[in-house]
């Protein structure tokens, strides 16, 4: 059977691979109607904005891999879709590029299929890879080790990760592209579908991706960098918080694909020098460079000053209170409120927001083709913040569950399999529900999406508030649902507290794909059954009141905090 | 000089130059006499293969009557089809075989109780063995997938109960089945849920007299919980898409054909309230040199099907012309009716139904049938309901109306 070209983005893991996913993703379509590549989702259909990379291609969401099988009939109905919608290309892309079970299933499931498919690889220098994911995994890593000890270590031959790829696959098959600043001219993802065959203007095409590269997967963004580096100078004796042991020197580092200087020049060379003819094997091998120079990035002179945490900070105002961009729709509103109620008695925040109401026209549009509004946009560009918090959507449980539809419906939580259901109810099966769901939060997704695409600051979606448990509170306080309440009942409150977990599990796992940490309610504001606390109940039947917003800021305040950390 | 012989009085129909070869082929019309004729207000039930989706479709667009037993909740906005709600009668998926027509009636009766009951697929989550597609991404628990099925059950039993024409198309002869007890699945097991296991499963090709003894079977058991049924027999013009048997798929396509004809034949010839409709042969005829197919040779064109349901609608319609809008009817297994069957469907409403389908089938398990609990009985507001409550949540979230709420 004859198929499109086939061409699998292998990682490495910590060179810009979220850059170049974010911005196949959100061009799904465009790719696919435009220059006739798919990058596939498995959500909902192949041009599914999300996840980002294809992980679940390969592994199972519970954990697990899948098998040959599966992999085959994924690549079976991507290629079906291709012969119906003239794709000519399959792009897929996981940095699982270590993952020696995932090298033995790719193998043998396109081998199966008689499918040849091309690699692309970015590799980074070892010193710098090495301080970025010792950065990136350390809380996950055994015993706590420090960036040295992590480095100095850690295996870090590419040519041997290679040499596993290519007992597979054959050799021919790989691009290897350094991922080092001055080899990617014109940006990473220029270079990337310059890679894959293209011209490097696709990628100008694919708006406003470029501007996330290369760090697009950082979660720090460079003015809480920086802020921490101020907060350092402070403090004479840094080494002896473990704070500072994580934060880089130089703010400006973080935006580039180079060393973070976390380790000592001796560190660095004795690392380089233990991978340099494995690199130069890289080089003359698949790169076809006779000199054996993999990377371009000058060695550091060991004579060179370094201690842990030196920083070229100079930031006048290093007590400056955290810049928060707030964005989202009616409940954001409990905040908001809040917030100017403090600023206006001149009491004091520990953060300084500032609040994007999308329900205000001055916002439409809220996206663009995909793409933030000009004026969302133009807020967002304001000022570099320190964190952007959504609050967007969330009531969609409110509306489907407010009040009982006719047709009386119960069903299944996830969150509570095994809760008795309404007497009598007709039982719709939860996946149709959720769908119904997914559906109609499209938009709201897509703001996220298009957030997380427009900032590399580190990003929270709260979760909206549980509904009011009390039918007296609701029927006191019925507009604008008068009408519709005096015709019909309110919906039990375990029901619509299911609705509610429902759309909380889709914008959860959303923020996953995209990665922004989904806050849950303040656990003080939810009541002993999930509902919301009866000191959080507003005059109006759908929100929450003040109290719940200031438990919110306080929420989002630890939130910006624990980033710092 | 020539003496007096037959076939010197038959019609030209009878003679293949004059109405195949020398016609255009879209005039090509194989219906000589028909047993009944499908008023706009008899309710229609549909089942069989994928073929038989394209005949649930024209008959909605032309105005007649497709009954719709099972209807999705209005919480699922447009996304019903997507479910398999509205394609066919009630939510069964493709029926390919006579064996799984005449289990699904044994099953929703509660006669047949298969010991494949629930399987689960590689995410986990649960399906449903006799119409394993028929959920996207699974139920969540075996509880939500018996509790569907149960409602499920009283929609079929409820579509047997009150329609006034069937149409069955015949789709296979091959089936994978159970070794325990002979249940025929649509899917082999481990293709969308379950595992094979080859000592439980086994391949099963059935032969013209067990696709005639299982139509007739069926038709027994229908007769006694609907005896004024109308049924309408036709072969899917669609070739396999793979054969498990060991012979070429294009032999055992015809094969398949073959015995699938040959069994609606005899059915019709020995029911008077079956009849057979020629749509495989309007499909793949000689006068259609192969372009009722598209390119894969496979999927039917949609001028292919036009050319069907003209007939159709020639034969057995009172086709006066195109009735503009959508006159089916739908019955909701709850008495929930809209369309020009209501009065009809109400007076026949699935609880009562289902007491008459026990008394009458008369078999174990019909009673217990009979006495499941049917859904809510309020009549449907469709989807207005959820349109107003999303207009009203939308005033909610106006930030005047915030501003107020949120100031306690």
């Amino acid at each position: 059977m004859s198929h499109p070209r086939v061409t699998i983005h292998i990682g490495q893991p910590q060179t810009g691979t979220g850059a170049i996913q974010a911005a196949c993703a959100m061009n799904r379509a465009a790719l696919a109607d435009r220059w006739k590549i798919l990058y596939p989702s498995l959500v909902e259909h192949f041009l599914f904005p999300y996840p980002l990379h294809q992980e679940f291609f390969f592994q199972r969401s519970g954990g697990g891999w899948r098998s040959s099988q599966e992999v085959c009939d994924f690549f079976a109905k991507a290629f079906e879709f291709s012969a119906t919608h003239d794709i000519r290309h399959i792009v897929v892309s996981w940095e699982a590029f270590f993952e020696v079970p995932w090298m033995d299933l790719l193998a043998e499931s396109l081998s199966r299929m008689g499918v040849t498919s091309d690699f692309i690889v970015y590799l980074r220098q070892q010193d710098a890879w090495l301080e970025s994911a010792w950065k990136h995994w350390r809380r996950t890593m055994p015993g706590d080790p420090s960036v040295s000890e992590y480095a100095l270590n850690t295996d870090s031959d590419w040519y041997n990760v290679l040499s596993l790829w290519t007992e597979r696959f054959p050799k021919q098959n790989f691009r290897v592209r350094p991922y080092e600043k001055r080899q990617l001219q014109g940006g990473l993802l220029p270079d990337f579908f310059e890679s894959l065959g293209y011209d490097k203007s696709l990628a100008y095409e694919l708006a406003r991706s470029s501007e996330s590269e290369p760090t697009a997967g950082s979660r720090l963004a460079p003015d809480v960098v920086s802020m921490q580096a101020s907060l350092r100078e402070l403090n004479s004796r840094p080494h002896e918080i473990p704070l500072f042991d994580e934060l880089p020197g130089d703010p400006s580092e973080d935006r580039e694909p180079e060393s973070h200087r976390l380790l000592s020049p001796d560190d660095r060379i004795k690392i380089l020098q233990k991978n340099e003819l494995s690199n130069q094997r890289i080089a003359r091998e698949y790169l076809g460079r006779s000199d054996g120079r993999l990377f371009l990035e000058p060695w550091p002179d060991p004579e060179e000053p370094w201690h842990l945490g030196k920083t070229t900070s100079t930031r006048s105002d290093p007590l400056r209170k955290p810049r928060i961009f707030a964005i989202g729709h009616s409940h954001l509103a409990a905040m908001k409120r809040l917030y100017g109620d403090w600023r206006d008695s001149g009491e004091s925040c520990g953060a300084e927001f500032t609040f994007v109401q999308l329900l205000q026209d001055k916002y439409k549009p809220e996206l663009v083709e995909g793409q933030l509004g000009p004026s969302v946009a133009e807020a967002l560009n304001a000022d570099s913040w320190d964190a952007v918090i959504s609050v967007a959507g969330g009531n969609l449980y409110n509306w489907l569950g407010l009040t009982e539809h006719p047709r009386r419906l119960d069903f299944i939580s996830p969150d509570a399999p095994s809760a008795p259901l309404a007497e009598g109810a007709e039982i719709v099966p939860t996946s149709a529900i959720r769908r119904r769901m997914v559906a109609e939060s499209q938009e709201h997704l897509a703001l996220l999406t298009a957030l997380r695409a427009a900032t590399t600051a580190p990003m929270y979606h709260l979760e909206s508030p549980p509904p009011i448990p009390s039918e007296a509170h609701i029927r006191k306080y019925p507009d604008p649902f008068r009408k519709e309440l005096e015709v019909r009942p309110v919906t039990p409150a375990f029901i619509r507290w299911k609705l509610w977990r429902l759309q909380s599990g889709i914008f959860q796992e959303f923020c996953d794909a995209l990665g922004i940490e989904f806050v849950p309610a303040p656990s003080d504001m939810v009541d002993e059954n999930g509902m919301l606390a009866e000191i959080a109940w507003p005059p109006e039947p759908t929100h929450a009141n003040q109290i719940y917003g200031r438990r919110q800021i306080r929420q989002i305040e630890e939130c910006v905090l624990r980033a710092m950390q | 000089m020539t003496s007096e012989h037959p076939y010197q009085s038959i019609p030209d129909t009878a003679y293949w130059r004059r109405s195949v070869a020398n016609l255009p082929h879209r005039r090509v019309d194989p219906v000589v006499r028909t047993k009944f004729r499908i008023s706009r207000t008899d309710g229609i039930m549909t089942l069989g293969s994928c073929f038989a989706q394209h005949i649930s479709r024209r008959l909605e667009r032309r105005g007649y009557n497709f009954l719709v037993t099972e209807t999705a909740h209005p919480i699922l906005g447009t996304l019903g089809p997507e479910m398999g709600y509205g394609v066919f009668t009630a939510r069964y998926g493709n029926v390919y075989t006579a064996r799984q027509l005449v289990q699904l009636f044994d099953r929703a009766y509660g006669v047949f109780q298969p010991a494949d009951s629930v399987w689960t697929n590689g995410e986990g989550k649960f399906v449903d063995p006799f119409r394993p597609q028929i959920q996207p991404g699974g139920f969540l628990t075996a509880e939500e997938l018996l509790a569907d099925r149960e409602r499920h059950f009283a929609c079929v039993r409820q579509a047997f109960e009150t329609h006034q024409v069937l149409v069955f198309t015949l789709g296979l002869t091959e089936l994978w089945r159970s070794k325990l007890d002979g249940a025929a699945f649509p899917l082999c097991p481990g293709v969308a849920g379950g595992t094979f296991d080859s000592s439980k499963h086994e391949f099963h090709d059935l032969s013209a007299q067990e696709v005639a003894s299982d139509l007739a079977e069926f038709l027994k058991r229908l007769l006694q919980v609907n005896p004024n049924t109308r049924v309408l027999l036709t072969v899917s013009p669609v070739p396999l898409v793979a054969t498990a048997s060991s012979d070429h798929v294009l032999v055992a396509t015809v094969r398949s054909k073959s015995i699938l004809r040959v069994a609606a034949d005899v059915t019709a010839g020995s029911h008077d309230a079956v009849d057979y409709f020629p749509s495989y042969e309007i499909i793949t005829g000689q006068h259609a040199r192969g372009s009722y197919f598209e390119d894969d040779l496979r999927s039917v064109t949609e001028s292919g099907v036009s050319h069907v349901m003209q007939v159709f609608f020639r034969h057995y319609g009172n086709d006066d012309g195109a009735v503009p809008g959508n006159a089916a009817t739908t019955v909701d297994a709850g008495n929930r009716v809209e369309g020009p069957q209501r009065k009809v469907a109400v007076a026949n409403g699935a609880k009562r139904a289902g007491k008459k389908a026990a008394k009458k089938a008369g078999r174990k398990g019909a009673k217990k049938a009979a006495s499941r609990p049917s859904p809510d009985a309020e009549p449907n507001a469709g989807d207005e309901h959820y349109a107003e409550m999303k207009r009203l949540t939308a005033l909610a979230c106006d930030e005047e109306a915030l501003d107020r709420g949120v100031k306690d």
